[in-house]
């Protein structure tokens, strides 16, 4: 467990999950001071009335539960201003320029984690918490190191990669190395009434995930069929019409109303033109892609010396595997070679050279053709179990 | 944890003289006073003694007591139920813009319903003045609603003089008594009051029981029906338990209610007196000596109002930002802003409510906390983040 020994005090962020309970009970029983903190993000109000959208009201009830279990103290946070500023307006405008956002990225580095810093140091809290699966790791000379969760299937690294290095240097992720069945298993140990609660869903504010419903609630010049348009080949060929680009996403192949006979898939969103393209699955493959608002989380960012990134990058499993490789001689200043892309949650990861594009960006460079490379989802690069990157998929 | 309770206008803890007789009527004479047998007669004879104690506070005859589950569903049946009644002679409901939400959501329905509802507005100190009352007032208007002491911000409004304007005209007066019962006189008759809410958790009585006070002779339509309790106007067994407790409970501020509103008075200007010689940037809410005795509402600029209650909490002090009736959001609240707070200043405050078992101790003890944790979040905000 990643939880350090003096016992700092602690500010958990708390959806009355079994995770972060888990998470929080675990806090406890290693002797730190903990308060609970529900972060009402979202209303069910503010839609039309839908069981399936965690409600924020159930969410700080569960929680509060919990909290009474545990003895300690529980607080609701009323940020839905800020969430709908930063999370929902941004996830709606991705849509609309015909892009496809990972809300929760942007929700936990621009609203959960500086709120929940603020509020602790108002409190004289040391540290935060959240029940994610991952892991922090503190080197000797005062570095945070952002790793994959042990648990491969549910490790939840690549939502963390925008949070500012200074606040993961105050976060503990006590489930960072636990698989899910251990943390239910703790549940039942500590007798948390939230034990067999079932997953949550997705994207927290959309009603079963169906966010092709949602826009059209939304944006009435969706429903007006203002953003329809064709649906064209490689070659510009018209195959049809569609209802309107932002209901579709790089890879999609149901609901393309195209017909049977091949099988085809979305490869490209012009919201200029409106035109939605269409391929064969091979056109989904690409070896290079551009990423912006890059996030570096280690020191190896390509201004670094090329000696010190090789110093570095020589420590790590995943180099290693690829030595013979990592050895050439001849990389200019600007390039990293040997690190691995996420370039969505659901992703094994590639092995990527990257090199910065001079304004901030990278372009990344795979060593096996992927699949789908969709703008507005997160890139993540790691370096063996690190995070050392993230940024956000251009084109 | 040393704990103190700062927040006697959302509840008070049930004072033990009336806890001994609350246990007596759930375990011993437990009947239904609508029964024939003796268990029947005994609940009976309490039932009508708690209306007498209620009657003997207000000035009121005890047939003009009405017992209900507390002050929200008293004040919905005064709204409701009057303006249903006496829908045939005009459909204009007065009521002021710093009412309880049980007052002003009720005036909402009522709108739902047909009705047309003027807002009066308080002064800047959260009073409510005859002059402005009177000017809402058309030949349409059957029914005037005005609390006598506000929950968030302690003001007290000359109810005997919009009383009197209001009855001048023929009109119903309602008045929302839940803060100022027990507390300070409540005189029907001298105030001219025709309805008059109150509730029992604020007096240091249970919760889930109050009483409405309906002159005789103003019909109302029921707003519960069933078997013919409290003469058809609110039907279902009554909560014996909870009146007789309620009724001992104003038994006991009739006898005690001078010397400790003078007692927590004087707590209060001590605290705020500590509290605005010590710190910089806190000001007074509400009106400065025609006050509720124990509440104290203030200001502290540049902080949230948040931020100190939950650092008040984890030193083990109670406190509140508004009403307990609107919390869980982060919304300013509209008695604050009524008054003419800008949402920031409405979210830098914070309510204090004295009560029957807090001493200068607790004063000394609090004062000290509440100055360090200001000056602690003062410091924070300005902070830079570790390095």
């Amino acid at each position: 467990m990643t939880i350090p020994d003096k016992r700092p005090s602690v500010a958990v962020a708390m959806s009355g999950g079994v995770d972060s309970s888990v998470a929080a009970a675990l806090l406890v029983e290693a002797g730190h001071r903990v308060v609970g903190f529900t972060l009402k993000l979202w209303d069910s109000e503010d839609e039309e009335q839908d069981q399936k959208v965690c409600c924020a009201a159930v969410m700080a009830r569960d929680a509060a539960r919990v909290c009474g279990i545990l003895g300690i103290p529980h607080y609701t946070l009323d940020l839905r201003q800020q969430f709908r500023r930063e999370v929902v307006e941004h996830f709606e405008r991705d849509y609309m320029t015909g892009r496809t956002p990972n809300p929760c990225v942007h929700c936990n580095s621009r609203v959960k984690w500086g709120t929940m810093w603020d509020k602790a140091r108002q409190l004289g809290l040391e540290r935060i918490a959240t029940g994610h699966y991952a892991r922090i790791e503190s080197a000797s000379d005062g570095t945070t190191r952002l790793m994959r969760g042990s648990d491969l299937n549910k490790e939840q690294s690549y939502f963390l990669w925008e949070i500012p290095s200074h606040l993961l240097a105050v976060t503990i992720l006590p489930l960072g190395d636990m698989t899910k069945s251990r943390v239910r298993a703790e549940a039942r140990r500590l007798g948390l009434p939230v034990s067999e609660k079932g997953e949550s869903q997705e994207v927290c504010f959309i009603p079963g995930d169906e966010y092709r419903e949602w826009l059209l609630r939304r944006r009435p010049e969706l429903t007006r069929g203002e953003l329809a348009g064709e649906m064209v080949d490689a070659s510009g060929t018209v195959l049809g019409r569609h209802s309107g680009y932002p209901l579709f996403t790089i890879g999609q192949r149901k609901g393309l109303g195209l017909g049977g006979g091949r099988k085809l898939y979305v490869t490209g969103i012009d919201p200029d033109t409106r035109r939605v393209r269409v391929g064969e699955e091979p056109d989904l493959d690409r070896s290079e892609f551009r990423v912006g608002e890059v996030n570096w989380l280690t020191d190896i960012s390509p201004s670094m010396s090329l000696r010190a990134k090789r110093s570095n990058l020589t420590e790590n499993r995943l180099l290693r595997r690829n030595a013979p490789r990592s050895d050439k001689e001849d990389l200019p200043d600007n390039v990293i070679d040997n690190l691995e892309v996420k370039i969505r949650y659901r992703d094994p990861g590639v092995p990527v050279r990257v090199s910065t594009d001079g304004n901030g960006g990278l372009k990344v460079t795979t060593r096996s053709p992927v699949r789908a490379v969709t703008p507005g989802q997160s890139a993540v690069f790691y370096r063996g179990d690190e995070v050392v990157a993230g940024g956000i998929i251009i084109d | 944890m040393k704990r103190i309770y700062f927040d006697h206008s959302a509840t008070t803890p049930v004072d033990e003289r009336v806890a001994v007789v609350i246990n007596e009527f759930m375990l011993e004479k437990f009947g239904n006073p609508s029964s024939i047998h003796s268990f029947g007669r005994e609940a009976k004879v309490a039932l009508e003694e708690a209306r007498e104690q209620v009657a003997l506070l207000l000035n009121c005859s005890p047939e003009e007591v009405y017992f209900t589950s507390g002050g929200t569903e008293s004040d919905n049946i005064a709204l409701i139920g009057c303006a249903l009644q006496h829908r045939e002679r005009g459909d204009h409901v007065v009521i002021s813009n710093v009412e309880h939400p049980a007052v002003r959501n009720s005036a909402e329905e009522l709108e739902r319903l047909g009705f047309s509802v003027s807002f009066v507005a308080a002064d800047r100190h959260g009073e409510i003045h005859t002059g402005a009352v009177a000017e809402a007032l058309t030949d349409r208007t059957i029914l005037v609603s005005v609390m006598h002491v506000n929950n968030e911000i302690g003001t007290v409004s000359d109810i005997g003089a919009i009383g009197a304007l209001v009855r001048e005209r023929g009109i119903i007066f309602h008045t929302d008594t839940v803060q100022s019962f027990g507390k300070m006189p409540v005189d029907v008759q001298a105030m001219a009051i025709d309805m008059a809410a109150i509730s029992g958790h604020k007096i240091y009585g249970p919760k889930g029981v109050g009483a409405l006070f309906i002159r005789r002779g103003i019909r109302i339509h029921p707003r519960v029906f069933g078997g013919h309790h409290e003469r058809d106007i609110r039907a279902g067994t009554e909560n014996l338990s909870g009146i007789v407790g309620l009724g001992k409970a104003a038994l006991l501020c009739r006898d005690e209610m001078e010397g400790e509103a003078r007692r927590l008075t004087d707590l209060r200007e001590e605290l705020y007196r500590r509290l605005t010689d010590e710190l910089d940037g806190v000001t007074l809410n509400g009106h400065p000596t025609h006050r509720l005795p124990g509440n104290l509402n203030l200001t502290f600029h540049s902080l949230e109002g948040e931020s100190i209650l939950m650092a008040l909490d984890l030193e083990g002090i109670a406190v509140s930002t508004g009403s307990a009736c609107s919390s869980g959001s982060n919304e300013p609240s509209p008695v604050l802003t009524a008054i003419g707070l800008s949402p920031e200043e409405a979210q830098s405050s914070l309510r204090i409510t004295l009560g029957r078992e807090n001493t200068e101790q607790d004063i000394d003890y609090a004062g000290r906390v509440i100055i360090d944790v200001v000056n602690r979040l003062r410091a924070t905000a300005g902070a830079e983040l570790p390095a």
